[in-house]
């Protein structure tokens, strides 16, 4: 049975990521720092093992790396998901503790557990490892270290891709758009009908068109897919001037 | 997949271009998808709301310009400008556009892995990927700048 890990899964596009694997007959670990959210989207999947904890401290993703180890014997796919978003703050009021804690959050955090997982992958011959990063890492006004951390996102899965290839490990970056979760939904309406003009479908993603491109990097078969940036943006990212279809 | 969906899947999604030892009979096994890169001429342009589900490029890692053919260099390139272009104008009506890149001659990447992709891409529900350009090239065109 494959084994994957995927952290921040209480909610959003990581519940939907692990719901995927989980009825793909993958065997997951639920990593949030929630621990209700964690619990509760374990209760609504089945093979799966919860750890709670932070993954941007160094104990967090041993743990969560750990878990798949002891749980179920090893892993097979790591999908470093966990991050928050940092937006509207222009560069000179972003604090060296915003910019700190942001990057943690976001990149650090994919860094520990790759760390962790790779000698576990190297072990079983192979795995997969897919970075959530976001479109804000081609730039995003009032979101400095949001889009520089998910920017180093997309370069970490690069490095990783050419490093790892040799031991049958594909690293990849999936790049989501604008995803309508309960974060998306707590926007005030003109905001979201102005974000939505910006989208030449003129709809937001279902957390789920993320899990199924998780899931096809993450897939055996996508033995030769590495380094790769997978955007989940319904077209977005092809526009040449922000805001405008 | 019965004959009825396979006769289908071939007039709501083609592929359009071809290079030169990729024989698209080899994925019709793996993917049952029946493709046809002659219907890529009867395209009615702009196609009808819901007549085209996807259009899939194949081409060679070459567009990345650092082949031996500035002619194959061209001719891929311009397809990444299409697949861009079309995924763009043809957003609002449902049909994606992505393409996937191979290297020319490699005993690295076989039918089986674009296959893989091919499947991806076609996947009816599968609609908010678009504009893709996918190297599928075990990380050999890493070092390029365009595949950022």
């Amino acid at each position: 049975m494959r084994v994957a890990a995927v952290t921040g899964a209480g909610r959003g596009i990581g519940f939907a990521i692990a719901r995927m694997l989980v009825r793909q007959g993958t065997a997951v670990v639920v990593n949030d720092v929630d621990g209700r959210a964690a619990h509760d989207a374990a209760r609504r999947l089945t093979n799966t093992v919860v750890v709670v904890g932070d993954v941007a401290t160094e104990a967090g993703a041993r743990a969560v790396v750990e878990a798949a180890v002891s749980e179920f014997g090893g892993l097979d796919v790591l999908v470093a998901n966990a991050g928050f978003g940092m937006m509207g703050v222009e560069v000179g009021d972003v604090t060296a503790e915003d910019w700190s804690r942001v990057i943690e959050g976001n990149l650090t955090s994919q860094f520990y557990c790759v760390r962790f997982a790779v000698p576990v992958m190297r072990r079983r011959g192979g795995g997969r490892i897919v970075g959530i990063s976001s479109r804000a890492w081609l730039g995003q006004a009032g979101g400095t270290p949001y889009a520089a951390a998910k920017g180093g996102v997309v370069s970490l899965m690069r490095s990783l891709a050419l490093e790892l290839a040799p031991y049958g490990i594909t690293a990849n970056s999936v790049v989501p758009g604008s995803i309508a979760t309960p974060a998306l939904e707590a926007m005030g309406v003109g905001a979201r009908d102005a974000l939505l003009r910006a989208h030449p479908m003129g709809r937001f993603g279902d957390p789920d068109d993320v899990a199924r491109a998780v899931c096809f990097l993450a897939h055996p078969a996508a033995r030769r897919i590495t380094g790769q940036t997978l955007y989940v943006t319904g077209g977005r990212n092809l526009l040449l001037s922000p805001g405008r279809p | 997949m019965s004959s009825r969906d396979r006769v289908r899947a071939a007039w709501i999604g083609d592929v359009a271009y071809r290079p030169e030892g990729w024989e698209w009979s080899k994925f019709d096994q793996d993917t049952e998808l029946l493709v046809d890169a002659t219907a890529f001429r009867s395209w009615p342009v702009p196609p009808a709301r819901g007549s085209l589900r996807w259009v899939i490029f194949l081409l060679t890692t070459d567009w990345l310009g650092a082949g031996p053919d500035p002619v194959l260099a061209a001719r891929s390139a311009a397809a990444v400008g299409l697949t861009h272009s079309l995924a763009a104008l043809w957003a609002g009506i449902g049909t994606t556009v992505n393409a996937i890149a191979v290297p020319r001659r490699s005993d690295l990447v076989t039918s089986a892995d674009v296959a893989h992709a091919l499947r991806y891409f076609a996947d009816p529900l599968n609609g908010y990927v678009t504009g893709q350009v996918l190297n599928i090239c075990g990380g050999q065109t890493l070092v390029a700048a365009l595949t950022a």
